[in-house]
């Protein structure tokens, strides 16, 4: 019984530290190929590059959490930082000239990225609807919205002394680093700490059970999708202030590397388990293999290669684990 | 808040003793024009305990959910308090206090004991709008300890415990919620006999300290231990009431099953000793030191044609482990002849093709499609024989064949192409014992054939094991229903820790002996 016990929780640290063990693997194996990619300006690099999928992944952790899923967001990003441009563009600017845009871009922005995430909730919960096709439609909608605004084939040009923050640093640290700390602080204390964290991992445990229990599933599930979305405006405006342009496209394959940091961090399918920490490191693992391999000049094609393999060998260890434990 | 309302309660049945503390009129439900419950009009008073009885699909688990507002009424009125209403919310009914203990456990597994035990709105012990784990955990603490010695860490996972100590944290969790009123749905089932005893302990204190309670079993002793009056349920409608010493226990089976049934038992045991005595006939099936290094432990046996042979052993005796490895869904050593031939490679799909059925213990999860037709269940184990022209499948022969099969055991049912799920549990369970006979089985392996399903159909299964036996099958019988396996088998092994530790012939039977085996290892 006792050598159960310790073995159980051998597995359970394992299980738990896996990643952070995979990440400094990975780390050594790249820092002894190439110079370059331990260097402070690296590091503050790979994290700078990490920020705006950590913090969707951060959204769509609470979604996966409840067993469901949201495949909109690549769309729903372009679609609000559409609309938020178009209300907070400044008149006056010729076709082709950068147009510069006002302070109203980060309210609207994120706005209308809860709007959408909610509008997400109300068909799956309303109508009904199961997530992956409800997000599946809206990821058609929300992208044609979007195109039809801006135009297939124009860029908008953003200049503006208020779109810096994808460029700034404080303390020689990038803001949107600061902006993934605090948004990940937030999501870890919502989903630990809080009686909406945890009817969520109730919810995505047992609906049946929450359902008896008298747990207000529908608006928690609203809640996850509206989370979802608001975190995904975040991460548009960072990324739109650090490309400084807008494009309809914008976003486009973003919802898979979300979902695929969320999935290396150990985050299950099935609802019920996962962390706000996982999805995070989930994230930094998918822009060190990124980094690591443009510094060791592979070909680019690779690079989705070996997500594939790393999202696979991610999805094994749990599996395995939990076999294990199951014994 | 809810001490106010609790106290306001009280005071108003002080002024108005014996006045009911929640009253259902005419309460009706229906689905799809089906009423399922109808016209049902009973009250529960603090400080009383009414049983529920019916057979399985009278209506019973429905009222739970109508009281506990799960489910909303069609028809009729529900009073809590002063108030009267057409449904109740779920919000309405922890507002009011009244929690159940759902028969299929309403927990989270991947959740923590005391979170699972103040899970739900309004009841996780929070400061600041944060959840306070120490709280919690001493809270869950105090009441696990209630009925409960210690055992359960509240930092564990529920996904971790035995099924009856989740039982237990099921019990704990309906009792942080309830204030004024508690509903147990077969709440028993898989607990030992001193947490039973406990279990009793905690209703009758509930009582005292004015719960109104409900208790929903199928445990005849329980009824008569517990409760102070009894509501009896057929078919949805309510055919009989009265306090224990008004209804004695065959009054109480008659109700219910709306029949006599006496005596059924009886002949069948009187034949089964008939049989028993006869000389031995060909062995179809031979077991020899059958091992699989974890839950079994040199396994050896014979099965005879027309024999019924019985499994007995405590839970985890390694009874259900016997039959998975026979039909191969579990890997063991040693060897298995069937009809002679050894029987190597042993699966599933193997095992039917040399004639072994097995009706696995848990219906719902191994056995039932549920979703699917009456038709496809029936016949899904025999589909490559009712193919017609090109390999395609014939659905009139489906029809025919399943049909015929209803015919033939007696099952009750809306239409062939009703849902499994609208069937009974007892309907079900013949559903698939019809599934397994249509492949033609030397051997049949019946795990727990009768749990959880109502009298009458447990009598008609007993028959029909009966008839299995005198047509040349061999039967495997396993059953924690010890009269059950006494009445029906010939011979019974006795199972302890994965060894077999005793055979007893038929003039051997004694439910004393068998019980002292199963649960010290050794003979008397």
């Amino acid at each position: 019984m006792i050598a159960v016990r310790v073995n159980r929780s051998w597995v359970a640290s394992v299980q738990r530290y896996s990643l952070i063990v995979m990440l400094v693997i990975i780390t050594i194996l790249f820092a002894s190929v190439s110079k370059p990619f331990f260097s402070v300006s690296n590091l503050d690099n790979i994290l700078l590059q990490s920020a705006a999928t950590a913090i969707a992944a951060v959204g769509m952790t609470f979604v996966i959490i409840i067993a469901e899923i949201d495949i909109s967001i690549g769309s729903l990003m372009s679609l609000a930082m559409t609309i938020a441009w178009m209300i907070a563009v400044v008149p006056g600017a010729k076709a082709g000239e950068a147009a510069a845009v006002n302070a109203w871009v980060y309210p609207v922005g994120l706005a209308a990225g809860l709007v959408l995430g909610l509008l997400n909730g109300l068909l799956i919960t309303g109508l009904r609807i199961n997530a992956l096709i409800a997000t599946l439609a809206t990821m058609f909608a929300f992208r044609g919205a979007a195109l039809k605004m801006v135009g297939a084939s124009d860029k908008a040009f953003l200049h503006s002394a208020v779109m810096y923050l994808g460029r700034r640093e404080m303390f020689g640290v990038g803001l949107p680093v600061y902006v993934m700390i605090a948004v990940a602080a937030i999501g870890t204390l919502v989903l630990g700490r809080t009686p909406v964290g945890r009817y969520l991992y109730a919810i995505g445990g047992s609906q049946r059970s929450a359902v008896e229990t008298g747990l207000p599933v529908d608006r928690m599930r609203l809640v996850a999708y509206g989370v979802s979305g608001l975190c995904t405006a975040i991460a548009g405006l960072i990324i739109i202030s650090q490309v400084g342009t807008l494009q309809a496209s914008l976003g486009t394959g973003f919802e898979f590397t979300v979902i695929t940091a969320v999935v290396v961090g150990g985050t299950s399918l099935l609802g019920g388990r996962g962390t706000i920490a996982g999805s995070i490191l989930g994230a930094v693992l998918l822009v060190v293999i990124n980094n690591g391999l443009n510094l060791i000049n592979a070909s680019v094609y690779i690079y989705d290669v070996v997500k594939g393999v790393i999202l696979i060998a991610a999805v094994m260890i749990d599996v395995l684990l939990l076999h294990h434990l199951e014994e | 808040m809810r001490q106010d309302f609790e106290s306001a309660q009280n005071a108003r049945n002080e002024e108005l003793p014996g006045k009911p503390l929640i009253n259902l009129e005419g309460v009706g439900k229906s689905y799809s024009g089906v009423w399922v419950v109808r016209d049902v009009s009973f009250s529960v008073s603090k400080g009383e305990v009414v049983a529920l009885m019916g057979e399985n699909g009278a209506g019973k688990s429905t009222l739970k959910n109508i009281l506990c507002g799960l489910v909303s009424p069609d028809a009729g009125a529900i009073t809590f308090g002063d108030k009267t209403y057409s449904r109740l919310t779920t919000r309405d009914a922890s507002a009011f206090g009244i929690a159940a203990i759902h028969q299929e456990l309403s927990l989270f597994p991947n959740l923590s004991v005391a979170e699972n035990v103040h899970m739900g709105v309004g009841t996780l012990p929070a400061r600041h709008g944060l959840v306070n784990g120490t709280d919690m955990s001493q809270e869950a603490v105090r009441l696990l300890g209630d009925f409960f010695d210690g055992g359960i860490d509240p930092h564990q996972l529920v996904e971790r415990l035995s099924l009856a100590e989740r039982q237990l944290v099921e019990v704990a969790k309906a009792l942080r919620r309830a204030s004024t009123m508690l509903i147990f749905d077969e709440p028993t089932t898989s607990l030992s006999l001193p947490e039973r005893r406990r279990l009793f302990e905690v209703v009758r204190r509930l009582r005292t300290r004015g719960y109104a309670l409900v208790y929903i079993t199928h445990f005849m002793e329980e009824v008569y231990e517990l409760a102070d009056r009894i509501v009896v349920l057929r078919d949805g409608r309510i055919v009989g009431t009265g306090t224990p010493s008004e209804i004695d226990e065959k009054q109480l089976s008659n109700l219910m099953v709306g029949r006599e049934l006496a005596g059924i038992d009886a002949n069948l045991a009187s034949s089964s000793q008939r049989a028993g005595d006869t000389a031995p006939t060909d062995v179809i099936l031979r077991v020899d030191d059958m091992s699989d290094g974890r839950l079994l432990h040199g396994i050896s046996f014979e099965l005879r044609a027309g024999e019924i042979l019985g499994l007995a052993g405590l839970m985890g005796a390694g009874r259900s482990e016997v039959a998975e490895a026979i039909f191969g869904i579990r890997p063991a050593s040693g060897t298995v002849e069937v009809c002679g031939r050894p029987f190597t490679h042993r699966t599933p799909e193997t095992a039917k093709a040399r004639g072994v059925a097995l009706v696995s213990e848990d219906r719902r999860a191994d056995q039932v499609f549920s979703g699917r037709s009456v038709r496809e269940n029936l016949t899904s184990a025999i589909l490559n024989r009712l193919k017609a022209r090109a390999g395609l499948l014939s659905l009139n022969r489906q029809r025919k064949r399943a049909a015929d099969l209803v015919r033939d055991h007696g099952i009750r049912l809306p239409g062939l192409e009703a849902p499994m799920l609208a069937l009974s549990g007892g309907n079900q369970q013949k559903c698939i014992i019809a599934r397994w006979l249509a492949t033609k089985p030397v051997i049949c392996i019946l795990d727990e054939p009768t749990k959880g399903i109502d009298v009458k159909a447990k009598a008609e299964i007993h028959a029909l094991v009966g008839r299995l036996a005198k047509k040349g099958l061999g039967v495997l019988l396993i059953s924690s229903d010890l009269p059950e396996l006494l009445a029906l088998s010939y011979r019974v092994l006795v199972l302890h820790k994965g060894r077999i530790v005793g055979e007893l012939g038929r003039s051997q039977f004694d439910p004393n002996a068998i019980v002292q085996m199963a649960s010290t290892g050794r003979p008397l």
